[in-house]
């Protein structure tokens, strides 16, 4: 018995027909209400929710099937079953009725009980329906507040981490006893991986809540490929496992998606194919499969000859926080969420994951992605930064000290100057960069901060000691640290360094900040000046050649840097043509250029200043070409301070 | 043994800053406190108390005469020896600063360290 009533809209312009109808079904405990034609219901809809209708064809004015289709596409009413009521019987117009969204058709007469019995049917698959539909709308509302949830909180769990894993580098270069020193190293490790778990998890719970947004971006695929295998190689050439790469000849190296996503997959896919992998084969493998259209479809094979994947477990391990089984956890350790990653990325940018293996023999896993191919290739090979394509021709060769005990820095920065004409060499800590570099000096040397055995502070004082010893210039160093403090600053800069980049560095940053130091070499010259007049004197017949107070060499490598950068924020404040920005600018680099020494930039920048007041474009733009162009020409002599008092 | 002079300097470019702290410090005779940062210089000269305070003039958050004139009228350190030191080239625009303070001298900034020093000299010594 139906409690509270169902609701029965019976739409039918025949009185005679419909009476009994109505009858039958109030006898049944419906509650009916009546339409005589498609108009007078569609009226009542407004207000109206029924359980069921019944629908009569051949009506005046719209007729049953006409308002049917109607009914289906408007998205409140199109669940509401329809069952038509008409003598038409023939089978196109049984048919019709269907194909109009109808979920019934009952020929005129009817036996009432068989219409009773539909009713009740339909008015329960409804039901049903419904029912459905909400219990998938509270499990997805749920799911949502469980990703938000925990989006939150790894973000409120980040940021207290951070400062412990942070305090804890900062207690590891106190002086410790090797006792503390091994509890700090434990209570940094622990940190870090927690921080991998958490960002994991994050980064999880980011695309279940709908949160990630995917790229359209030209990229490369041999250079975005070359970068995974760097990465992982360190573990595999330990592993002694070799990696492969193929990428079939109609694969375009220049594609449109997201480069960002995909690193990741591939990151994932092969890292932990090279993780289950010792002494054995990776083999990476791109092919095309074409689609409809201008889109390709890429698939990626990931090949190994590791450990493998029980049958019973190949499904599970997309599952998040599952491992084949928990001694691998133990074994290899790892989150269990790589995989459950990349299977939601793939869902999102519609492709696919799946994989076949063998316990013992190995896994292959599979992915496919859709593509399109980027419409104009760019002119090299050389991707990723908007530097390198441009200027690396102009770069000059240099032999370059890397100092770092940290393996996968190493790499990354092997990685950022691949391309460039510098060659690099590793040293493992500040004391074997010592004694690499008194040996056979280099043009530059990259030296990290926090190291082991000699931290880069006494690295950088003893190169710096022995330069003087041998009356060598001053090598550029460049210290690499991990935090961003000013007094890691100025105590990196205190020690002898002449500039200072943080981790994680940009790959254009650090090319850039090469090549301007490289070429300040060029321009400064320590050897002191046989003839040089008394006093910081500026050629006055070749501003090009300077000659400063030896005492001032400390400063000028910065000076050189900075006063570049100003030159650049002029040009763009001209570009915006605001004249009197671009005067105040100009006189703040007059000013101190003039106190430096640099008389001739000095009297550039008052010219500027002028033109800027008379708002005289041409020439404001000719002088800071100017300014640019003696920055990067002047070459610079150092004297001696004077003994003699003057 | 002279006594060291505390000097508090301001100047909106931090190479400026540099140059001065070390080319004042190296004699010995100057401890010199530098910021580039002139929307603090004001806090920054009422915590150092220095014997001088050296002062650019063209500043982006606030002009060193205004911050000289707000420094004379407090009392605690109206007694602070002013020295402009400017980019400013022509009489019109020097003329335009106007007095307003006794112990003030402005020193171009085309000029050699060795007046900057002298005219510190002038304005601190008894």
């Amino acid at each position: 018995m139906p409690i509270p009533a169902h609701t029965v809209l019976l739409i039918d312009d025949n009185k005679v027909t419909r009476t009994p109808l109505v009858t039958v079904l109030e006898q049944a405990d419906y509650k009916v209400v009546l339409g005589g034609n498609a108009e007078e219901a569609m009226k009542l809809l407004r207000t109206l929710m029924p359980d069921i209708i019944l629908l009569d064809v051949m009506m005046p004015g719209i007729n049953g099937f006409s308002f049917c289709r109607k009914l289906k596409k408007n998205k409140r009413y199109q669940d509401i079953p329809v069952i038509f009521l008409t003598s038409l019987s023939q089978q196109t117009d049984i048919v019709k009725g269907f194909d109009a969204g109808g979920q019934d058709y009952i020929i005129k007469p009817f036996n009432q009980q068989e219409l009773l019995a539909r009713v009740r049917t339909h008015i329960h698959l409804h039901d049903t329906l419904l029912e459905n539909k909400r219990l998938s709308q509270l499990a997805l509302d749920a799911s949502r507040s469980k990703s938000e949830f925990l989006a939150s909180m790894s973000h409120e769990i980040r940021t207290p981490l951070n400062s412990i894993i942070g305090m804890a580098e900062v207690l590891a270069e106190t002086t410790l006893s090797e006792e503390q020193h091994e509890y700090v190293r434990i209570f940094r490790s622990a940190g870090e991986s927690l921080l991998e778990i958490i960002n994991d998890i994050l980064g999880l719970s980011k695309i279940e809540a709908g949160q990630t947004e995917l790229e359209t971006i030209d990229f490369d695929l041999p250079t975005l490929l070359e970068s995974v295998t760097t990465i992982v190689s360190l573990r595999a050439d330990e592993q002694e496992t070799t990696i492969s790469t193929h990428i079939d000849s109609d694969v375009p190296f220049y594609l449109k998606g997201d480069p960002t996503r995909l690193r990741q997959i591939l990151l994932n896919l092969v890292g932990n194919a090279v993780k289950f992998t010792e002494k054995g084969q990776v083999e990476i493998t791109v092919s095309t499969k074409s689609l409809p259209g201008p889109d390709q479809e890429l698939l990626f094979t990931i090949k190994d000859n590791g450990i493998g994947i029980p049958a019973d477990k190949q499904q599970l391990i997309f599952e998040s926080f599952t491992q084949a089984d928990s001694l691998t956890t133990r074994k290899y350790g790892g989150t269990g969420l790589g995989l459950t990653i990349c299977q939601k990325l793939l869902t999102i940018m519609q492709g696919h994951i799946w994989l076949t293996s063998q316990p013992g023999k190995g896994s292959t896993f599979f992915f496919t992605i859709p593509f399109s191919q980027a419409t104009a290739p760019r002119p090299e090979i050389n991707t990723n930064s908007e530097l390198q394509s441009a200027s690396c021709d102009l770069l000059p060769s240099a032999r370059i000290l890397l100092v770092d005990d940290n393996q996968d820095n190493c790499n990354l920065i092997r990685l950022y100057l691949r391309s460039t004409p510098f060659t690099l060499k590793t040293a493992e800590n500040g004391q074997e960069a010592v004694k690499v570099f008194c040996a056979k000096p280099y043009d530059l040397i990259l030296m990290d901060i926090e190291m082991p055995i000699m931290d880069g502070y006494e690295a950088t004082q003893k190169i710096r000691q022995w330069e003087q010893k041998h009356k060598r210039a001053p090598v550029p160093i460049i210290a690499l640290t991990a935090h961003a403090f000013i007094r890691f600053k100025k105590k990196c800069l205190d020690a002898g360094c002449n500039d200072f980049l943080t981790k994680p560095v940009k790959k254009s940053k650090l090319i850039e900040t090469i090549a301007t130091h490289l070429q300040l070499t060029n321009q400064i010259q320590t050897e002191p000046v046989a003839m040089a007049p008394a006093g910081a004197t500026d050629g006055k017949d070749d501003p090009n050649k300077l000659v400063l107070d030896q005492k001032l060499a400390k400063l000028i490598p910065r000076f050189m840097i900075n006063k570049k950068q100003d030159a650049k924020k002029m040009l763009a404040t001209l570009a915006t043509g605001a004249m009197q920005d671009l005067k105040k600018q100009a006189h703040t680099v007059k000013g101190t250029s003039w106190m430096y020494g640099f008389t001739h930039l000095g009297d550039l920048c008052l010219a500027l200043e002028k033109s800027a007041e008379a708002h005289d474009l041409t020439q404001a733009k000719h002088l800071i070409d100017e300014i640019i162009t003696y920055l990067d020409t002047v070459h610079i002599h150092y004297q001696k301070p004077d003994n003699t008092d003057g | 043994m002279q006594k060291i002079t505390r000097i508090v300097l301001v100047d909106d470019d931090q190479d400026l800053c540099d140059l001065l702290k070390m080319e004042l410090e190296a004699s010995g005779r100057f401890q010199v406190t530098a910021s580039s940062q002139s929307g603090s210089a004001l806090a920054l000269i009422k915590t150092e108390r220095p014997d001088l305070a050296i002062l650019d003039i063209n500043m982006p958050e606030i002009h060193g005469v205004e911050l000289a004139t707000t420094l004379a009228q407090d009392p605690q350190t109206a007694g602070i020896p002013i020295l402009y030191l400017t980019g400013m080239v022509s009489p019109e625009e020097v003329n335009q600063l106007g007095g307003g303070h006794s112990l003030q001298t402005l020193v171009s900034k085309q000029s050699p360290i060795t007046e900057l020093v002298a005219a510190i000299d002038n304005l601190v010594s008894p």
